[in-house]
């Protein structure tokens, strides 16, 4: 394609300084806009990087983030980055910092009017030492006020004053945040595979920016396709349950009481000590998490346990994966009021391996369209180098396509070809593994 | 030859978790060697490394393994087979599991683009 260039390194230090200037000379395009992936080898490299994209393309509008890999013609990486170098009029870019859910993707709704957007925003966002300080402070003052409460409705009160302090300091639903935004969307929710202080990074015009949503509006031929890895849904409850019981090996019915974002208890107990039981893991400590993991970028954000929810609404589920941390309430990366109390306690697995991932490509209308598609992430600790089978197939498949590996993804669409599993509400889908989606765009100029 | 191997081999040079990039042929010697980290336990590493190589691609070959690696801490030596006569040997140093799955995938491109070259050598 004349008016897209990929350009990518899996460099790191002076070698992907040197690779990339030389790559951008070979290029030979006039940007007007300029995605930039990074990883997590390259994030102390991205000012540089963005220096250099700016001093080449001045006048492009920019944006991109952290991701954990990228998928080419030619390799899949996880290191390095990776830059789209796209000449057309057919993007904008809108961008918004609020505070709340409802303020920051209002007002990002306002700024990009196209029909088809991707918005990229950090679902979870680990802000600064003192701030990760204050927010355990938070956890510990009302989880003790938690576990005195009187009644149900007591406790209620508590989470949901906790729930709208972790919303405004660290977390933006998903599903919430898909709420507010128009047309058919495709959301990139960002949250490090491995989580270290101020991360993830998104970038903006050329700049580092802590916490903020970025909007890609697209006009003309383009499309989301959406895919889960899932069965289809049930018609009740007990429909759907017996559909996760017969998916993942070993399930368990639990009691959970929560408000918005914030898990109060399972079966009783606070989520960590739930989990405790469960399997006999170690407690992260909350000097280790400060010392030994957050300023090494290596607390786990992800894992192979966890609830799973079932929406009130649709039937529909998502998943919510437990780590051990030193919380006593447990946050949750999307709102859970319309879900039901009763869940599902889960260890995971995905059925059909990554073949399964195979569904998202066969959903392209086009072999020569150009495809931008991001996979959850969980498929590099669940599949590691099997990822190569999927870029195969998209290599046989596609004539032009970049791919991303990052968080779970979510779409916001008015209606769905099936009835998946992850749609959670009407209209949106997200769940906590197993997702992607795929942006075809058959007329770029 | 060797400039393509470096070049190839570029990704990991770099990388801090990585503390040795070598590939050798199978009597041991070093065709390319990145040392990063200079001390004693890795010197004694490579010195033992050049020893096992051989009988590393016998078992490999043999038993149709992929790979041969061991652990000691967090230190984690892989020796891949790149061809009949030639072994990749990587030493990493990651303290959390996240970085470890994510060099099975590069390994894998890296591991690929050796095998091109030497094809198109020979």
């Amino acid at each position: 394609m004349e008016n897209l260039k990929i350009v990518t390194s899996p460099n790191t230090g002076t070698n992907l300084i040197e690779d990339l200037r030389k790559k951008l000379e070979d290029a030979r395009i006039d940007a007007s806009t300029v995605l930039l992936f990074t990883t997590t080898s390259t994030k102390n490299m991205a000012k540089k990087v963005m220096e250099i994209l700016a001093e080449k393309y001045p006048q492009a509008q920019m944006t991109g983030c952290v991701v954990e890999g990228y998928m080419t013609k030619e390799a899949v990486w996880t290191r390095g980055m990776a830059a789209l170098l796209i000449d057309s009029e057919k993007i904008s870019i809108g961008y918004t910092s609020g505070q709340t859910t409802e303020k920051a993707f209002s007002k990002l709704n306002r700024e990009v009017k196209a029909k088809k957007k991707v918005v990229a925003f950090p679902m979870v966002y680990i802000p600064d030492p003192f701030s990760v300080l204050k927010l355990l402070a938070y956890d510990r003052y009302y989880h003790f006020r938690y576990i005195r409460a009187k009644d149900m409705e007591e406790k209620k009160r508590i989470l949901e004053k906790y729930s709208r302090i972790l919303e405004s300091k660290m977390i933006y639903p998903a599903n919430k945040a898909l709420r507010y935004l128009d047309g058919e969307v495709a959301g990139m929710n960002l949250m490090p595979l491995s989580g270290g202080y101020r991360s993830p990074a998104l970038y903006l015009n050329f700049k580092e920016c802590q916490r903020c949503c970025v909007c890609l509006g697209m006009k003309g031929n383009a499309s989301i396709h959406y895919h889960d890895t899932f069965p289809e849904r049930g018609k009740s409850f007990d429909d759907t349950f017996e559909i996760l019981k017969n998916y993942f090996g070993k399930v368990e019915r639990v009691k959970t009481v929560f408000s918005g974002i914030a898990i109060g208890e399972i079966n009783g107990k606070s989520a960590v000590d739930f989990l405790k039981e469960k399997i006999r893991i170690r407690k992260i400590s909350e000097e280790e998490l400060k010392k030994d993991k957050l300023e090494k970028n290596g607390l786990p954000m992800v894992s192979p346990y966890g609830l799973v929810f079932i929406s009130r609404e649709t039937h529909g589920s998502s998943a919510l994966g437990l780590q051990s941390y030193p919380i006593g309430i447990y946050p949750s990366i999307f709102e859970l009021d319309r879900f039901y109390e009763s869940c599902v306690y889960i260890g995971e697995l995905f059925k059909e391996g990554i073949f399964n991932f195979y569904g998202l490509f066969d959903k392209a209308k086009s072999r020569d369209s150009f495809k931008f598609f991001v996979l959850d992430y969980n498929v590099i600790p669940m599949f590691s180098k099997k990822i190569h089978l999927l870029n195969n197939y998209a290599k046989s498949n596609f004539d032009c396509y970049f791919g991303i590996i990052a968080s779970n993804p979510s779409v916001k669409k008015n209606s769905f070809e099936r009835r998946y599993m992850t749609e959670i509400e009407r209209g949106i889908c997200f769940n906590g593994t197993g997702t992607s989606f795929m942006l075809e765009i058959r007329d770029l100029p | 030859m060797l400039l393509e191997i470096s070049r190839i081999l570029s990704p990991f040079t770099e990388d801090p978790i990585v503390k040795v990039t070598a590939l050798y042929r199978i009597d041991g010697v070093p065709i390319f060697a990145k040392v990063n980290e200079r001390s004693s336990r890795i010197l004694n590493l490579l010195y033992w490394l050049e020893s096992q190589i051989k009988s590393s691609l016998y078992y490999i070959f043999t038993r149709e393994l992929d790979e041969i690696s061991f652990t000691c801490y967090n230190i984690e030596v892989r020796m891949l087979a790149v061809s009949r006569t030639l072994v990749l040997v990587l030493v990493i140093e990651a303290d959390e599991y996240t970085s470890r799955y994510k060099f099975d995938v590069d390994i894998e491109n890296v591991v690929e683009s050796l095998r091109e070259l030497v094809e198109w050598r020979t």
